[in-house]
């Protein structure tokens, strides 16, 4: 389980989250919704030890992790998904996935995470030697949340997954994204697309300004008068 | 053709040099100008082990390699390193770089002292006559061990996990420190192997040159002009600029006069910038939103 606990961080001077509170179950989706500059990417930040915290905890299975830097967090099996795929454009396919294991030392089931990942994304399989800058908007995402799994992670934090991609291929990530979760993994996601996000996930928590404003089942947001006016655009 | 030739080995060392250039800038953004001294320090130490402690080349070579490279890393370890830590603009970074020139070309003067060396070719400079053309020994030496070293960074970037994990940086530094890259380890695998690089090139170039405490200023700065031409950042783009400017020059010393040799370098540097900044050699590829 994750625990976020009044955590307060920010740019500068700028403080973005004003003690942000949630709890991220294990085994299932969470997600949180919100406008932009709400304050989304930044508790993905904190928690992946990108950006430190100046105030709260952070602690995974138990254990404080608010002050691990970033190469350490990845070391205890917490992946990143960032905003915009961010893959490496001038690496092939195969070497991007393998990047994903880079702190992993076990060829053995290194290898075996590497062909369960090319079943989950069969149009990858076809493009191992091909550069990762060219492939679709669709596959660089496909690409990166595989690249993720390489790390065999435990929790997976993703940010924005369905920025940039026509509907269909939105459609598709999301497909992946509960497969991921069948399969056992703790997700905690971060999207605009409320509508979509609500309707796969658990638990969900709307944020606003750097502040938690409201919680609850992913379906019951998904009713809720207040989130529909602001989020849904119904 | 017999112009061309005599392009060939000053052309590969420009391409080691440039190459060195780039590596550092592409894997750590920086603009290192005290590759050039690593070239003659590279140059300095071989001279010594073979001319003092009567080494062979090979070895002399390798060990040049290691001790300059060394000397990369503790450059990055003190200078580049605090720097980051501190978030300072990159011109203070290059300005520090220049420091490390200096302070390297005097650590050299007070060493060997200002007198110019000579360092044999190890392989003697008997021409090899050809027909119509001829080369000299020592230049089938350079072309040979400078294409050797270039194939060994190939192979390190390619097929190393610590060479991937360089190019991950370069390409997305955010990205990689997400997959769990140390990226100040990253920052000294490249000052190494940059280095190493350029001593590489200073032991080479030394038998056609001599070898003096300043003599970094001019290889660097030539070094530095093929990659701009080739595509400062680009490997491919940096060995193809230094054979390029190695083959303008011989055939510029020859047909025109040794004496515009250098004006006609820059003249084409500027040409360079202006024209076609991002490099002759380089059709850039977009990246997909």
């Amino acid at each position: 389980m994750l625990q976020v606990e009044a955590i307060k961080a920010g740019y500068g001077t700028t403080q973005v989250l004003n003690g942000v509170t949630f709890v991220v179950e294990t085994g299932k989706i969470t997600t949180l919704i919100g406008a932009n500059g709400a304050g989304k990417t930044t508790t993905l930040n904190c928690i992946a030890g990108v950006l430190q915290t100046t105030g709260g905890r952070i602690t995974w299975q138990g254990r404080e992790i608010s002050s691990l830097s970033a190469r350490e967090i990845v070391r205890i099996g917490i992946a990143m998904i960032p905003e915009g795929r961010h893959v490496f454009p001038q690496m092939t396919v195969r070497e991007n996935l393998e990047m994903g294991a880079y702190v992993r030392s076990d060829t053995m089931q290194i290898k075996r995470d590497f062909e369960w990942v090319l079943t989950l994304f069969p149009k990858l399989k076809t493009r191992l030697t091909q550069m990762a800058g060219t492939l679709s908007g669709g596959e660089q995402q496909m690409l990166a949340v595989g690249r993720a799994l390489m790390l065999n992670p435990e929790l997976l934090l993703m940010d924005e997954p369905s920025m940039g991609l026509a509907p269909i291929v939105v459609q598709e990530v999301f497909e992946v994204i509960k497969e991921i979760e069948r399969m056992g993994k703790t997700i905690l996601l971060v999207e605009q697309n409320a509508a979509l996000a609500l309707s796969i996930a658990h638990t969900a928590y709307v944020i606003e300004l750097g502040n938690i404003v409201l919680s609850g089942s992913g379906q019951s947001l998904l009713t809720n008068r207040e989130v529909e006016k602001a989020y849904l655009g119904l | 053709m017999q112009y061309f030739l005599n392009g060939l080995p000053i052309g590969a060392i420009y391409a080691v040099v440039a190459l060195s250039y780039s590596l550092i800038y592409t894997s750590s953004g920086v603009l290192n100008w005290s590759q050039g001294d690593m070239v003659m320090l590279g140059a300095y130490i071989g001279f010594t082990l073979t001319q003092v402690f009567h080494w062979s080349f090979t070895p002399a070579l390798l060990a040049s390699m290691v001790v300059v490279g060394l000397v990369g890393v503790i450059v990055q370890r003190l200078i580049l390193k605090p720097l980051r830590e501190r978030k300072a603009p990159p011109i203070n970074v290059v300005i520090a770089t220049l420091g490390v020139a200096i302070i390297t070309r005097n650590i050299a003067l007070a060493i060997w002292g200002p007198d110019a060396q000579v360092f044999p070719s190890p392989v003697g400079d008997k021409p090899l006559q050809l027909s119509m053309i001829s080369v000299t020994h020592q230049d089938i030496l350079v072309v040979c061990v400078g294409i050797l070293v270039m194939a060994i960074l190939q192979y390190f970037l390619k097929y190393t996990k610590e060479g991937k994990a360089l190019r991950a940086v370069a390409q997305d530094r955010r990205a990689a420190v997400l997959m769990g890259v140390d990226t100040q380890k990253s920052d000294a695998v490249a000052f190494a192997a940059s280095a190493a690089l350029g001593a590489s090139a200073g032991i080479l170039v030394a038998p056609i040159f001599f070898v003096t405490f300043n003599m970094g200023a001019g290889i660097g700065l030539k070094g530095f002009v093929a990659a701009v031409i080739g595509g400062l950042g680009s490997i491919p783009g940096s060995i193809a600029g230094g054979f390029f400017l190695g083959t303008l020059e011989s055939l510029a010393g020859g047909q025109i006069s040794s004496g515009y040799r250098d004006a006609i370098t820059f003249a084409l540097l500027i040409l360079v910038l202006w024209l076609k900044p991002s490099g002759l050699f380089i059709t850039k590829s977009r990246q997909k939103v």
